[in-house]
């Protein structure tokens, strides 16, 4: 009995965390991220998708996101973030801090929606 | 590149230089293990530099988090290990065969702790040095960052390590316990966020913000976070995670002393002690 009610339980948070996650892409092309602003919903998860396109590593670190992730040449990586509070969370390439820069702006938005510069 | 490769030494080098002077200040200083210990975590990050394109993708993108993620969780519990150790190792008396085997285990210990935390550290240089180098000026500029940044590093675990015997002749080896317990938990707690950022955690909010005194950018901020794991807006998992990792080792310590034969000092081993220490 035991076993089949943690199998529901299994089951339901299974469904639960499988639950649509909004999806935003980010290119970074010599040392720039593409868009360098990119605006999600507030106060839901989102993925960020990010293509490294140039031929060195870079490491996208957020302070303000709390986020750090090493992405090879030609290669992408994904990063959960949120759910976060409406405002501006910057974002920066750790190898080169002066160029690869950008901003995380959550807001309230209606589903699907991307702003980009 | 210069101010890149100083803020990569303060970000990604302080917490190792730590944990070094933390140990130095705990152990005897022994030439051997810590020798081999820096050349097994440099030959680690060196052999993981191959494998670590392949490992990044694995289990859909989340592999580097969690081995990082388990790498903090092994150091952890090395501390937790050799702290208790250094604390069953302080009842023996100086000498004895009973303290010269446990401090071969605490050696052991420590070396492990040593040679994952430069491991875990020296991946981030071992990419940077390898991929950058090639780059025109690059050379100059590195090795100049590499001199200013070690030299801050060193300049910190030197301060440190005369701090932390300071604070042991003035309130005993507890006083290292206690720091050690504190840089690893603060270590530990930092490492939720790779789980949340690959989703194996969910995030939870932030339960208060000190960013206008001291933002994670800042200088003090690399300090504090590397002593004690400091956060300007730690989160639930990362705060209950850090109360949890400091005080349960503590409690265990107490709890062992109190339930089994953990030998209190006697006056003899006390004397010993201090006899050794003059």
């Amino acid at each position: 009995m035991l076993s089949r009610y943690s199998f529901i339980v299994l089951l339901t948070v299974l469904s639960l965390n499988a639950k649509a996650v909004e999806e935003f892409t980010i290119e970074l092309k010599q040392h720039l991220f593409y868009p360098s602003r990119i605006e999600v919903p507030a106060n839901q998860k989102v993925k960020l998708i990010i293509h490294n396109l140039d031929e060195q590593p870079e490491e996208f670190d957020s302070f303000d996101l709390n986020r750090e992730k090493m992405i090879f040449a030609g290669r992408k990586a994904i990063i959960f973030i949120g759910p976060l509070k409406p405002g501006e969370y910057a974002f920066f390439g750790e190898y080169h801090p002066n160029t690869a820069r950008g901003l995380v702006v959550a807001s309230e938005l209606k589903q699907g929606e991307q702003h980009v510069d | 590149m210069l101010i890149n490769t100083v803020i990569l030494f303060l970000r990604d080098a302080l917490p190792f230089f730590v944990l070094l002077s933390l140990v130095l200040s705990m152990l005897p200083v022994g030439l051997k293990w810590l020798s081999l210990s820096l050349l097994a975590g440099l030959a680690g990050s060196l052999l993981l530099l191959d494998q670590i394109d392949r490992l990044s993708q694995q289990l859909a993108g989340a592999g580097m988090e969690l081995m990082l993620f388990s790498c903090h969780l092994l150091v952890y519990l090395a501390i937790v290990a050799a702290a208790y150790i250094y604390l069953q190792e302080l009842q023996e008396l100086p000498h004895s065969a009973k303290s010269k085997q446990k401090t071969t285990t605490l050696q052991g210990i420590a070396g492990l702790m040593i040679a994952t935390s430069l491991f875990i550290n020296g991946v981030s240089f071992s990419i940077y040095f390898v991929n950058f180098w090639s780059q025109a000026d690059a050379p100059q500029s590195i090795l100049l960052g590499t001199a200013l940044g070690l030299g801050i590093c060193l300049s910190i675990s030197v301060l440190l390590y005369f701090s932390m015997l300071w604070l042991k002749q003035m309130f005993g080896p507890i006083s290292i316990v206690l720091a050690l317990v504190l840089h690893a938990s603060g270590q530990l707690a930092d490492a939720v966020s790779l789980l949340v950022q690959v989703d194996w955690l969910e995030q939870s909010e932030g339960l208060w913000d000190l960013s206008n005194i001291f933002h994670d950018q800042s200088e003090f901020a690399h300090l504090f976070n590397a002593l004690f794991g400091y956060r300007a807006s730690p989160s639930y998992h990362q705060l209950g995670l850090y109360s949890v990792a400091c005080i349960l080792p503590l409690l265990g310590y107490y709890w062992l002393r109190l339930n089994f034969n953990a030998p209190t000092q006697s006056a003899s081993t006390a004397a010993a002690r201090a006899q050794e220490q003059k």
